[in-house]
């Protein structure tokens, strides 16, 4: 976790950028560093040799970091790599300012600050996916495996809005490519995985071919957990998992520097347990279909990228493993949502970003209920909605004044929301309302920062950003979504306004020799805040709910805070690493905003002996007592946790074998994050082992 | 390259267009069905309506014939009362309108409200009496009676006198959806076997439930009245499923009674 820490600071600083890039290697989980040698030296290759092409978009970034990492030749950074057998979620919440809100061991859904999915942009490879799931149980991020991903890019705040309109940020999914290779024509991976919180067992396969322009690249996950245990022994009925990911990529070369590149993406969750939730999900599916054409040159046009793609997101819950008493009606809750979009991007002037875009998509979500006595009932909760939106954005990159940089950033998108289905139609006429005729929004989003060397080793950077962002279909068009973490139904608003927030950050980073330390403080001034306001006089459809919640535009709310973290070698052999992180918000009110995480402070050192990489970590949370009253927030203790891992590399005939194996949550510790659902506790004393092979 | 581009951007915009339909049902208008007819030799008269007769609130649409020549008299001013016979006794119900000439449509039309099925207990019968051409013909037609599925119409004993008989008729919603529906009933009472009076005056609420889950639903519009015993207002559903519609009918600030009608609908 903590390596993960370092390796984004590192970035930070040597990219003077406030958005952090997780560079993960091309096996599963990003961990092998003759892999990442490989296609480091792929890379050399392909800057020499005219012929190959480059996707800078999205490389330069990775090779930057590629780049100095290997200069910086920290062993964490390679042990990072090498040690952590991660899921997604795991990967997001090493990162500062990023938490995982938990429904269950599956599909955390990543918080952005405090602000959860509807305030930040998720995007993958610039393709635009919405998870199917009313509860959202299947936020975008749980289609995706590490071992897909090239690189994951956060910005927290709106200072970048390439990849679209949002108030709270925007999470970048990166996924891998087909890799060209002169030296080597195949590369096959290997690995597995224990737990034992959970009795999981997790497998995973890497090929990659490549000959002359063609190269194709393939990879499997499946991963299988049973219940896990919570600290102190008690074991979390309905926590179990099983997913499967595979994928299959193809790239041609064509002369000129031209590329053309098809991506498959699939994953099958199933039997999906959700513990904080009443229901379980018997299955969420994902397909990901995209064509790409790229093109180094064209005219004053550089690295032209034109991307179609289509997606597919099928969800079920179920409630029949559930032991009747739990059980008040027995409901039927499928749901699907389906996505087709284009994208061309450019530089214009080498320095101006240019992406136009366009999307839509379509969300269906039911809901029948079995009554023992009485007929079926039945509702529509995504009531057929369909969204068109088309965007245009620019971001423009200036040195100035010797070591200053001037970024600025705007983006124009016109959309339009509207439902298809009749039956919908009746259902909204109950509260007087429509949601036939489209209704439009036009946002604008603009961000403006300059970063500015005072010393050899000081850094500050200044960012004022606006953002806007569009209501979800929850938001504007759900129908009776039941909320288990309040209790209260809550009922979309058609005629809702889009969101807007200013964003003030601020950031410092300070380093001398090893040591470098890194602070950035933010506010964020929401107006229209979108949120749950109580109707009083309305009854609840949910058997056992308090009341039902309308979405209004609420005047205003503020989120404040900042992320603080040190790192650096103390001595040849041992490095250092502590970050803290906090957050406060408040509502129009001014009642605290809900799942807002308390102040977290983690630190680890790391220890190299002889060829061992030894990593005790301690992480320390809060308590959080400043609890929103409207959302019927629970206070959450504060908890200490206690980690420790170590790894190995053996270079064997067969290839290199990467062995990590450690204890997380050594004191057993029984505990739950401000923001997990439901009271649900974390998983207790863990033990893990992970082995990778990569074959010769 | 340009090519390329071009032939891709048209096989991506199909690709992105192709997947967007949109469907419209059509609405079917309710034809109507021949429930009755009767003669007298001279005249002929055809009763019609949407459904068969049942027991609750009863469009009929009359078509008067003379026989002799097979004509449609459209000029004529009727007056009709249904009679259940009884084994001891018999009785009428309520009609909104007892007397009527043509309509704009071409029909005499009567809203007859049935209180009792056809059946061992009794038999419906309704004397036509058609005034044209300056002389009263009678024409008495048989009718069967149903009980519906759903009931359409609640009798309870005023809460007031603990005497009175109510009759509660739903007129709408006839075939319930999931949204807005319009809700109309008409409230009459039983003076005597002969003598079944609308009643005015009175004042509604209304709560519709969803008794599997016990829970109602917003923005309900309570019956008021618009004359002739007749209240209208606007009852909503969530969803599908068993509903009741559940009426509190007062008299100034006195409860007379709460009828409650149940509806299922898929």
């Amino acid at each position: 976790m903590v390596n993960n820490y370092l390796m984004m600071l590192t970035q930070i600083i040597l990219k003077m950028k406030h958005r952090i890039t997780l560079f993960l290697l091309l096996g599963l989980y990003g961990f092998v560093f003759s892999q990442d040698q490989a296609t480091y030296e792929a890379w050399q290759d392909s800057i020499k040799n005219p012929d190959y092409i480059m996707k800078n978009i999205l490389y330069l970034d990775e090779m930057e970091v590629v780049e100095n990492q290997y200069k910086s030749s920290n062993p964490l950074l390679t042990q990072v790599r090498k040690d952590k057998l991660m899921g997604t979620d795991e990967l997001l919440h090493c990162l500062p300012g990023v938490n995982m809100m938990r429904r269950g061991n599956f599909a955390s859904e990543p918080i952005l600050r405090g602000l959860s999915s509807e305030r930040y942009v998720v995007s993958i490879d610039g393709m635009r996916l919405f998870g199917a799931c009313t509860d959202k149980m299947d936020p975008a991020s749980s289609y995706i495996e590490p071992n897909n991903l090239a690189n994951l890019d956060i910005n927290l705040g709106n200072d970048d809005a390439m990849d679209g309109a949002s108030t709270g940020g925007c999470v970048s999914f990166n996924l891998k490519t087909p890799k060209f290779n002169a030296n080597k024509a195949v590369f096959v991976r290997i690995g597995m995985k224990y737990n034992s919180v959970s009795r999981g067992f997790d497998q995973l396969a890497d090929l990659n071919i490549n000959k002359k322009n063609l190269a194709v690249r393939s990879s499997f996950v499946h991963r299988k957990a049973q219940n896990y245990i919570a600290g102190g022994g008690s074991e979390i009925k309905y926590s179990q998992f099983e997913k499967y990911n595979y994928s299959f990529a193809m790239s041609y070369r064509l002369p000129q520097s031209q590329m053309l590149s098809f991506s498959f993406l699939g994953d099958d969750a199933n039997d999906v347990g959700y513990p904080a939730l009443p229901m379980d999900v018997s299955y969420a599916k994902a397909k990901m279909f995209s064509l790409s054409y790229y093109r180094m040159n064209l005219g004053k046009l550089k690295e032209v990228e034109i991307k179609a793609y289509h997606n597919i997101v099928d969800h079920a819950m179920d409630d029949t493993k559930r032991d009747a008493v739990d059980v008040p009606m027995h409901m039927d809750m499928p749901g699907n949502t389906h996505t087709s979009g284009l994208f061309a991007q450019t530089y214009l002037f080498d320095s101006l970003k240019t992406k136009i875009e366009y999307y839509n998509t379509f969300a269906h979500a039911e809901m029948t209920m079995y009554p023992d006595v009485g007929s079926p009932m039945f509702m529509l909760t995504y009531p057929d909605v369909v969204r068109n939106s088309t965007s245009i954005s620019l971001d423009y990159n200036r040195a100035f004044l010797k070591q200053n940089l001037l970024k600025m950033g705007f983006r124009y998108e016109k959309a339009a929301t509207y439902i298809s289905s009749e039956f919908g139609e009746q259902q909204l006429n109950v509260f007087n309302m429509s949601g036939k005729k489209p209704k439009k929004m036009n946002l604008l989003n603009a961000n403006i920062s300059i970063s500015r060397n005072i010393k050899k080793s000081f850094k500050l950077k200044l960012t004022t950003s606006y953002g806007q962002r569009l209501p979800t279909t929850s938001e504007q068009f759900g129908f009776y979504l039941y909320n288990r973490q309040n209790g209260y139904d809550y009922i979309g608003n058609p005629d809702i306004k889009k969101e807007g927030a200013w964003q003030n950050q601020l950031m410092a980073v300070w380093h001398k020799k090893k040591l470098r330390t890194n602070i950035a403080v933010f506010h964020y001034q929401f107006q229209d805040y979108i949120m749950g306001v109580l109707v009083p006089n309305y009854s609840n459809m949910t058997i056992g709910a308090k009341g039902v919640m309308f979405y209004e535009n609420t005047k205003k709310a503020s989120l404040m805070g900042g992320e603080w973290s040190l790192m650096g070698d103390i001595t040849k052999t041992t490095h250092l690493m502590s970050t803290a992180t906090y957050s406060y918000g408040y509502d129009f009110e001014n009642d605290p905003l809900p799942l807002i995480p308390p102040l977290k402070i983690t630190n680890s050192i790391s220890q190299k002996w002889k060829g061992f990489i030894f990593q005790p970590e301690l992480i320390w949370s809060n308590m959080q007592n400043n609890t929103s009253v409207k959302f019927d927030e629970l206070n959450t203790d504060s908890f200490l946790l206690l980690n420790f891992r170590m790894h190995k590399t053996f270079k064997l005939n067969i290839g290199e074998m990467d062995v990590s194996t450690g204890v997380e949550n050594i004191l057993d510790k029984n505990y739950r994050e401000h923001f997990d659902w439901g009271n649900i506790p974390r998983s207790g004393r863990n033990l893990f082992l992970n082995l990778s092979w990569r074959i010769k | 390259m340009k090519k390329y581009i071009h032939t891709f951007s048209v096989v991506a915009l199909i690709f992105i267009f192709g997947s967007c339909a949109e469907k419209n049902d059509p609405v079917v208008e309710e034809s109507l069905v021949e429930v009755a007819t009767g003669d007298n030799g001279e005249i002929g008269v055809t009763i019609q309506s949407t459904t068969e007769l049942f027991v609750g609130f009863n469009s009929l649409s009359i078509n008067v014939t003379n026989l002799t020549d097979n004509s449609s008299i459209n000029d004529a001013t009727i007056t009709i009362i249904p009679m259940m016979h009884m084994m001891t006794m018999s009785h009428t119900c309520p009609v909104d309108n007892k007397t009527t000439t043509l309509n704009e449509k071409g029909k005499y039309n009567f809203d007859v409200v049935f209180v009792m099925p056809s059946g061992d207990m009794g038999y419906w019968e309704i004397t036509f009496k058609v005034e044209y051409g300056g002389k009263i013909q009678e024409v008495v037609v048989p009718v069967n009676v149903i009980q519906p599925e759903e009931t359409k119409l609640i009798s309870f004993v005023s809460e007031q006198d603990q005497t009175t008989k109510y009759f509660v008729a739903l007129i709408d919603p006839k075939s319930p959806q999931v949204g807005e529906n319009d809700l109309e009933v008409s409230v009459y009472k039983k003076a005597s076997m002969m003598d079944w009076p609308a009643v005015e005056g009175l004042s509604f609420e209304l709560e519709p439930w969803m008794t599997s889950m016990d829970h109602g639903s917003p923005n309900n519009i309570a019956p008021v009245e618009i004359g002739n015993g007749h209240y209208k207002g606007k009852v909503n559903f969530t969803m599908t499923g068993d509903w009741e519609i559940r009426l509190t009918m007062k008299e100034g600030n006195n409860l007379v009674g709460s009828p409650v009608f149940t509806t299922v609908f898929q």
